[in-house]
Order: structure tokens, then sequence, then C-alpha cells
């Protein structure tokens, strides 16, 4: 044997056994409890993460950037106070490939409106009452939670406040849950309530990529800039579900829910 | 040339680690050698060993419902046309000879079979019980048999009833149900006897999603509830001092592939989680356990070999096959 062909001997022998060997199963970790009432809050809120996996640890990152393992630490509450926050969170483990990262936004709530009136949702997921639009729960991605109203057809709510308003912006958060059949809104229509001509008159509106396949269960944040305030005391808010699931969906061509559990009115 | 026959023994030796305290496993997903195009699955549902030491899966692809395993993977044998709904494998040793329960949810029935799929005795929905108005409202998904020939029952996809027949079939009581207190159940997936205790042989019922187990006496009195928080527990497996169970997902992340494996001590108490939260009690409760690692998908049982290892069968994960676990000692 030469010396070549003795080296692509050994060569090949390499491959043989590292094809011949168990290859290792390597495993992604999953990621961590999060704790925390509400992604909606008054003042600030507290999120605490837990994540029971020896050797393990928490990173996160609250301006959106995918937590690395030079990240924050999680291992004491955040406290979150900003108006908007996207709190991202993943596990890292020697060992193991890095979670999935979890991605949190929390919401500083708004003026509260005098009344609403929001038609009745489906008997299923009638929400924990009148209040529940406006009751600063809500944000956890079970459809089955009291927190959320789930409806099979488009929703007109009415908003007055007490006294004359400029509304600058409306959130409203939705849950996609698309297994579920729960889809993001096809269009939100924000109408401001004119005076001088005694109509509604249309201040904004959105148009969320609702047909879009997200295999991720998550809520959706639907937020309509008005660039134009008036003012006034009443608006109206017509969120329009999505009416016929897209081919791609064992649900084609039928109505998709829509649910929503808080409204923000800045 | 030794050194290049050391390496395949050298990575054999450094698998994934999974579980705690003195129930730790190497897992191996490549434990299955069975030919996908002879031996196809679907859902894998549950697994059992026979007295002879093969490994059984039962799944519901009705090309081979039973397949049956060495203890190394190999295919011996499989058999089973008839069974759509398989869901629940439960093995008895009936003076000397084993024989096989079969609950279909799909026809509504439990199947008892010799080891090689000859149908012995064939259980229709219960009229008796006086409970089911029609054989669509009883969805079989395990058995249990206790050591005087007893079948039990657990109707976890229909009523959460546990049925009680004697040995030859005949409708003896029903208990459990739905309602609102400890004694009832909701998703009765499973029921397992516990002989750990011989002055005590009693019933350990699975309430999935009260994510629980239930202890009942032979004769259906309620006894008490196993609080398992955040585990959707599927059926129980007693091996020797030990319950295990195939864990089919966290609450907290429902229907997203958390699930993992939790075995309990004699006492009742979780020693060690595989692919999951380390087990955690706060002045003596149970904390909420989850996902930590994702070595499973949708586990929905486990089956114990005489030498300690574990099979793990899969629903809704892709058509897998089994996993196998050896203990780490």
């Amino acid at each position: 044997m030469s010396k070549n062909s003795k080296q692509s001997f050994f060569a090949a022998l390499l491959v043989f056994f590292s094809v011949m060997a168990p290859a290792q199963d390597t495993f992604q970790l999953a990621p961590p409890l999060l704790r925390f009432p509400s992604i909606f809050f008054d003042k600030s809120v507290q999120v605490t993460a837990e994540f029971r996996q020896p050797e393990s640890s928490i990173h996160y990152t609250l301006n959106g950037w995918i937590p690395t393992e030079e990240s924050s630490v999680f291992d004491k509450p955040v406290n979150i106070n900003k108006p908007v926050t996207k709190l991202s969170v993943r596990t890292f483990a020697k060992g193991y490939l890095p979670s999935e990262m979890v991605q949190v936004n929390f919401y500083k709530m708004g003026k509260k409106a005098k009344t609403l009136r929001a038609p009745l949702p489906h008997p299923k997921y009638l929400g924990t009452g009148n209040d529940a639009l406006q009751d600063g729960l809500g944000g956890n991605t079970d459809h089955n939670s009291k927190t959320w109203l789930g409806y099979q057809d488009s929703v007109m709510i009415e908003i007055e406040f007490g006294d004359k308003t400029s509304m600058e912006q409306i959130m409203i958060n939705t849950l996609e849950s698309q297994n579920a059949w729960i889809f993001q809104p096809s269009s939100i229509s924000v109408y401001g309530w004119d005076y001088l001509f005694g109509r509604w008159r249309p201040i904004g509106g959105s148009r969320p990529d609702s047909a879009e396949r997200q295999p991720e269960v998550r809520c959706a944040m639907q937020t309509v800039n008005i660039p134009k305030p008036i003012k006034t005391d009443r608006y109206r808010l017509i969120i329009r579900s999505l009416q016929e699931i897209p081919a791609w969906h064992p649900g084609k061509g039928k109505p998709a829910w829509l649910f929503i559990d808080e409204l923000i009115l800045h | 040339m030794a050194g290049f026959f050391m390496v395949p023994k050298l990575l054999s030796d450094q698998g994934v680690v999974l579980g705690h305290n003195q129930k730790k496993y190497k897992i191996s997903t490549r434990w299955s050698q069975a030919d996908v195009a002879r031996n196809p699955v679907n859902d894998c549902h549950e697994m059992v060993q026979d007295s002879p030491g093969r490994i059984l899966l039962l799944t519901n692809e009705t090309r081979n419902n039973v397949l049956i395993y060495d203890k190394n993977g190999k295919i011996l044998e499989a058999w089973g046309t008839e069974y759509p709904g398989a869901h629940g494998l439960t093995l008895f040793n009936e003076n000397g000879t084993d024989v096989l329960f079969i609950c279909d949810n799909q026809r509504h029935q439990v199947i008892k079979t010799s080891i090689d799929g000859r149908v012995l005795m064939t259980l229709d929905y219960p009229k008796e019980a006086e409970v089911y108005a029609s054989k669509e409202a009883y969805i079989p998904t395990e058995t249990a048999i206790a050591p005087n020939g007893d079948i039990y029952v657990a109707d976890g996809y229909g009523q959460d009833y546990i049925i009680q027949y004697d040995a030859d079939g005949r409708y003896i009581r029903h208990f459990g149900g739905r309602g609102e207190g400890a004694e009832y159940l909701k998703n009765a997936h499973g029921v397992c006897l516990d002989l750990r205790n011989p002055a005590q042989p009693g019933l350990i019922v699975t309430s999935r999603e009260q994510n629980a187990f239930k202890r009942y006496d032979l004769e259906g009195n309620y006894l008490s509830t196993i609080a398992l928080p955040g585990a959707w527990v599927c059926r129980p497996v007693i091996k020797g001092d030990y319950l295990y169970a195939a864990v089919l997902q966290s609450s907290s992340k429902p229907w997203q592939q958390s699930g993992f494996v939790t075995i309990l001590d004699r006492n009742d108490r979780v020693v060690s989680n595989l692919g999951g939260s380390e087990p955690w009690y706060e002045n003596e409760v149970l904390s909420e356990m989850y996902q930590t690692v994702r070595a499973f998908q949708y586990p929905h049982d486990v089956c114990i070999d005489d030498e300690e290892n574990m099979y793990v069968a899969q629903w809704n994960s892709g058509k897998v096959y089994p996993y196998k676990l050896e203990p780490v000692v």
C-alpha cells in the first residue's frame, strides 16, 4: 500500500466510523415559564421567569433583539414600566440548542372610556362581561381563558368619553391561533362623531395581514394611528373578522373566529 | 487500529441524559429498526412487554396495528388490520398465557385477543350501565385487569366512566364520570392496578385535563387525588416501586409539542421528569411542571421492560417510531 492509498484508507475508515457510530441526538431546550398578572398595566408590571433545568440560564432583552448568552440574565423579576415594551426570552444550557425565542409585548393602559358598547360575544367565549375590554386583563395565548371575547362575525364597538378628547391611537389586542380557526381581523376602521356635520367621520384604519400563515399561537396587537385627530367624545370602531379562511387551511372558505381582550385608547 | 474501534464506543457513551435524582436515562431516538415501507406507523399509542420479553407497540395504522419488537428494536412480527382506532393496549397473564386487551375508540369496543391477534372476546358499549344513549357516546381508551380477571375499562374520550366487568365480560358496575367534586374525572385517559401495597390493592385512574391521577378501591370508591400540576398525564404504568407516565403536553404550552415523561415514587412523589422541569415541592405541594427539553413531542405511553429500560410511544408526532431510554446508574 502506498503512502497515499494508506491515507485514503484511513480517511475512508474514519468516514465509515463516523457514519456507523450512533449519531447523537441533539435536543433543543424549551422556553421558560413566564409569569405576569397581565400584559396591560397601569404604572408598572413585574415579570418572573422560571426554568427548572439543571445548569441552564435564562437570558432576555427589552429592545426586541434576539437574546444571546451575552444578554442580561433573567434571575430576578424584571420590572416593566414603559408604554410599550417587547420582552424577548430564551434559555441556554451546555449540550443543548438554545430554546426558541419567546416574545411578550407589554402595554401601559390608556384613557378609559366612560361607556363602551360591544356586541355580545359567542356564548362559549363570553369573557368576564361588560368590562372585559378595559379591565387591564389579558394577553395570554389560551383561547379558553376567560379574558377573551370570541366572535364569529365582525364587531362594532361604540366608545364614549365623558369629555371631548383627541384620540391619537387605538390599540386592540387580538389572538392569532390559526389551528383553532382564530385569525387576526381583516380590517379595522375608526370613526369619530363629527358634531359640525352630524355624521361619523372616518379618521383611521388598518389592514392586518390576517390570511398569512402563522404557525405560532400569539397575541397580535392591532395598532391604529389616527393621523388627523378630531376633538369629540364619541368614537366608533369596526373590527372586521376574516370572512373566508384561506385555501391553505383546513377551514378553507369558512368564516374565521375573531378574539379580542383589551382596548387601549391614547 | 484499535484506536479507531474505540470511536463508536466513546461516542455512544455521550448521549443526552434526561431526568432527575435516582431516575436518569440516556435516550436513543433511533431504537426502532422497522422499515417504514413494510411496517408503517401512524399514532404510536401504547406499548407493553410480553412474558418472553418482546416489546409490543399498538398503532392506529391498519396495515399493522401491532408491531412486535425485540429489545434491540428489530421487528419480529406484525399483525392486526381491523383496529382503526387502536388506542389502549394492556397485557394480562391469564393462568400462564399472555392475552391482550385493545381499546378501539373508533369501533367503540374493547377487544381481547391472544398474543398473536386471535380475537377471544369483544366488549361492546355497556348498555347495562344505563348511562349511554348510543355506542358512539362510549369511547374507550384504556383497560386494566385485576388479578381475579376483572376488567376495568376507562371511557376516556366518552363520558369518563370506569366500567368494571368480570373476567367473562359481564358488567359489574361503573363509577367516575364527570361532575363537580374530587371523585369525578375529566378525560379518564388511563387506568391501572396498583398492587404495590398488597394489603391495599387499588386502582389509579387518569384525569388528564385535571392534570391528576385519582385513586379508587377495586369497588370504585374514590380515595384520593395525586395532583400533577401542569402535566397532561396519560396512563399510569407501575413497575417495581415506581409509577411512570407519559405527559402528552404541558398546560403552560398547550398543543405545541410540549410533552415529557414523569416518574413518581411509591409515596406518589414526583422524583424525575424526563425532558421536563426538575420536580419542586414547596411546603409539600408540587409546583407546576413543564417541558424543559424538546426530546418528545406528544408522548402517549411508556413501557418499562424487565431490564428497567423505557420505551416511549408518541401520538401525532410525525409518525415517529418509539424511542428507547436506558437507565444511567
